[in-house]
C-alpha cells in the first residue's frame, strides 16, 4: 500500500512546481499581454477589414454597379 | 467589453469544476478567469517537463510562455477525444522534441533508436524508479536520452495510459511497450555507473 503512494516522479514535478512560483506571475503578464495584442489585432481586423475590402474592390473596378454598367454599354 | 460584463473572478469557479468544463467556458466567453484557471493546474507541470527536457531554466521559462501561447491559439481545435491533460502533454513533449531537435544538442531525438533490445536482462521493477530519491531521479533524468526521458515521464509523472503515449509519440502500442523496457534498462545502467558504490 505504501509502496504505490511513493512516486518520486511526482515528487520532481513538485519540486520543479515550487522552484516555478517564483517566475509563474512574470510569465503569467507575458502570456497575457500577448494574448491581448492578438485580441486587438483581431479587433481592428473585425472593425476594418470590410471597409478596406470595399475600398480595395472599388480601387479596383470591381463592384456590382460597374460590371452592370459595362454589360448595358 | 466581454470583461465588465461579466467580471467573473478565477476564485469564483469551482476546483471541481472539470479541465473540459473550462475549455468549454473559455471559449464560449473569452472571459480570462478561465484562462488563469488552466494557468493555475498547468504551468507548473508544463514548466517541470520543460526544464526536465531542456535542462535550462531561462529556457525551460520560454518553452512555458510559448507552450501556454499555443495552447491558448488552439484551444478550438481540443476535440474532447482525449483527456484535456493528455492534449497539453502532448504539446509540451513534441515542443520541447523539436526544439532540442533544431538545436540538435541531442542526437537520440534525431535517429531512431535501434539498439537491439536488452531482452536477457532483468526487467526493471516499477520501484526501483518509483521509490528513488529525488535528487538521484533529477540526476540520471539529466543523463539519459531526450527521447528515453520523456517516455519515463510520461508514464510515472503524467501516469498516462500505453494507449495514450501511442497517440503522443505516434508508435505502436507495443513498440512503446518496448521503449519502455528500453529506457528503464538504461535508466539502471546510468544509475549504476554514478552509484557504483551502492548498487
Amino acid at each position: 500500500m505504501e509502496e504505490k503512494d511513493t512516486n518520486s516522479f511526482k515528487d520532481l514535478e513538485n519540486l520543479h512546481s515550487e522552484d516555478f512560483k517564483s517566475k509563474s506571475d512574470s510569465i503569467k503578464l507575458k502570456i497575457e499581454s500577448e494574448t491581448s495584442t492578438f485580441r486587438y489585432l483581431g479587433d481592428i481586423i473585425d472593425l476594418y477589414f470590410s471597409k478596406v475590402m470595399n475600398v480595395f474592390i472599388a480601387m479596383t473596378g470591381g463592384g456590382d454597379e460597374n460590371s452592370n454598367e459595362s454589360e448595358e454599354k | 467589453m466581454i470583461n465588465l460584463l461579466y467580471p467573473l473572478l478565477s476564485r469564483d469557479i469551482p476546483d471541481s469544476m472539470s479541465d473540459e468544463d473550462v475549455v468549454k467556458e473559455h471559449l464560449k466567453t473569452q472571459n480570462p478567469a478561465y484562462f488563469e484557471i488552466l494557468y493555475k493546474r498547468y504551468s507548473g507541470k508544463i514548466y517541470g517537463k520543460s526544464i526536465s527536457l531542456l535542462k535550462n531554466d531561462a529556457k525551460a521559462a520560454d518553452a512555458t510562455q510559448e507552450i501556454f501561447m499555443k495552447i491558448l491559439l488552439n484551444l478550438s481545435k481540443f476535440s474532447g477525444k482525449s483527456r484535456f491533460s493528455t492534449w497539453i502533454y502532448s504539446i509540451t513533449y513534441n515542443f520541447c522534441i523539436d526544439l532540442i531537435r533544431r538545436e540538435k544538442k541531442d542526437p537520440s531525438v534525431l535517429v531512431e533508436d535501434m539498439a537491439g533490445s536488452h531482452d536477457k536482462e532483468q526487467e526493471v521493477s516499477d520501484a526501483f524508479l518509483l521509490e528513488m530519491k529525488v535528487e538521484r531521479l533529477k540526476v540520471i533524468l539529466e543523463d539519459i536520452p531526450t527521447m528515453d526521458k520523456s517516455i519515463l515521464l510520461m508514464k510515472y509523472q503524467d501516469d498516462l495510459s500505453i494507449k495514450e503515449i501511442s497517440e503522443i509519440t505516434k508508435k505502436s502500442e507495443s513498440a512503446v511497450k518496448m521503449k519502455i523496457k528500453r529506457a528503464k534498462q538504461k535508466f539502471r545502467k546510468t544509475y549504476k555507473e554514478k552509484y557504483t558504490e551502492e548498487y
